[in-house]
């Protein structure tokens, strides 16, 4: 004779979908509740966080220019950083300027606004990468093939 | 025949589901004594308590009844073969006479703790057959 069971149905999870467009909508506006809350004197508390982040951000990111930079050899293998055919840039603001490394007596600076120096022919027609000539004059290097000397 | 609440139409029943491999009779044809076909099943009546189903809502529209076509009457599923590859409920002890003295299913109504197999009267013609 024909029996038929049943049984209660099993907890249902909780959708993944879900939780993944809730999570990070729910930790922002967790976080601009904290700093509304916990931050001191209003509005100006974003500015002052940002304040005092900074000279870490700038650490980390010439520690990053050195490191990366420091993992190919400037000057080797015959090719060397040579003044591009350029004249100097003069627009670049001096605060976003960055010492990241020397070479031949020279120090190679790069312009925090356009990011990291690329890898030698990687990017870009000069690397992004300068030697100072003058105060607020920049003269763009080329990684190049040189002559043996 | 006594009422029991415990009794519940299994599309009402949200927490429950059919148990994994267990056929679900919905809309197959049933079919008594000699293949008379008395409709099919409309609905499956639950005892969450019990975990089973206990009665088919056979509705007799599609059936070979000449009259009362349209009625719905409750089969205790224990008394049931499933056929499952034709999509039947056969019950070939139940005779067209039986049938319909068995309880006729008002939605909502209070159902049935149990329903006695209908053995036929002496006054009716089934009897005189076995007889």
């Amino acid at each position: 004779m024909a029996q038929i069971r049943i049984q209660p149905k099993p907890e249902a999870p909780t959708p993944r979908a879900a939780v993944l467009a809730t999570l990070p909508i729910a930790l922002l506006l967790g976080a601009g509740l904290a700093t509304t809350l916990v931050l001191e004197n209003g509005r100006q508390a974003p500015d002052q966080a940002v304040t005092t982040v900074a000279p870490a951000a700038t650490g980390i990111w010439e520690w990053a220019s050195r490191t990366w930079l420091g993992a190919k050899p400037l000057d080797a293998g015959g090719r060397a950083w040579v003044l591009a055919e350029h004249p100097p840039v003069t627009w670049f603001d001096e605060y976003e300027m960055a010492a990241v490394g020397a070479s031949g007596g020279w120090t190679l600076y790069a312009n925090r606004a356009r990011g990291l120096p690329a890898l030698s022919g990687m990017a870009g027609p000069y690397d992004r990468l300068y030697v100072r000539t003058a105060p607020g004059a920049y003269a763009p290097l080329r990684w190049r093939d040189v002559p043996a000397r | 025949m006594k009422a029991n609440s415990d009794l519940i139409p299994f599309d009402e029943l949200s927490a429950y589901e059919l148990a994994p491999g267990a056929a679900d009779p919905m809309r197959y044809a049933v079919l008594g004594r000699n293949d008379f076909v008395f409709g099919r099943v409309r609905r499956l009546i639950a005892s969450s308590a019990r975990g089973e189903i206990v009665y088919l809502v056979v509705g007799t529209a599609p059936s070979n009844f000449k009259d009362g076509r349209g009625e719905e009457r409750l089969v205790p599923l224990a008394w049931a073969e499933l056929n499952l590859l034709r999509r039947q409920v056969r019950l070939p002890q139940l005779s067209p006479l039986a049938f319909r003295r068995l309880p006729i299913y008002h939605p909502g109504a209070a159902l049935p703790t149990e329903i006695p197999f209908p053995t036929p009267r002496p006054d009716e013609v089934e009897f005189w057959d076995i007889a």
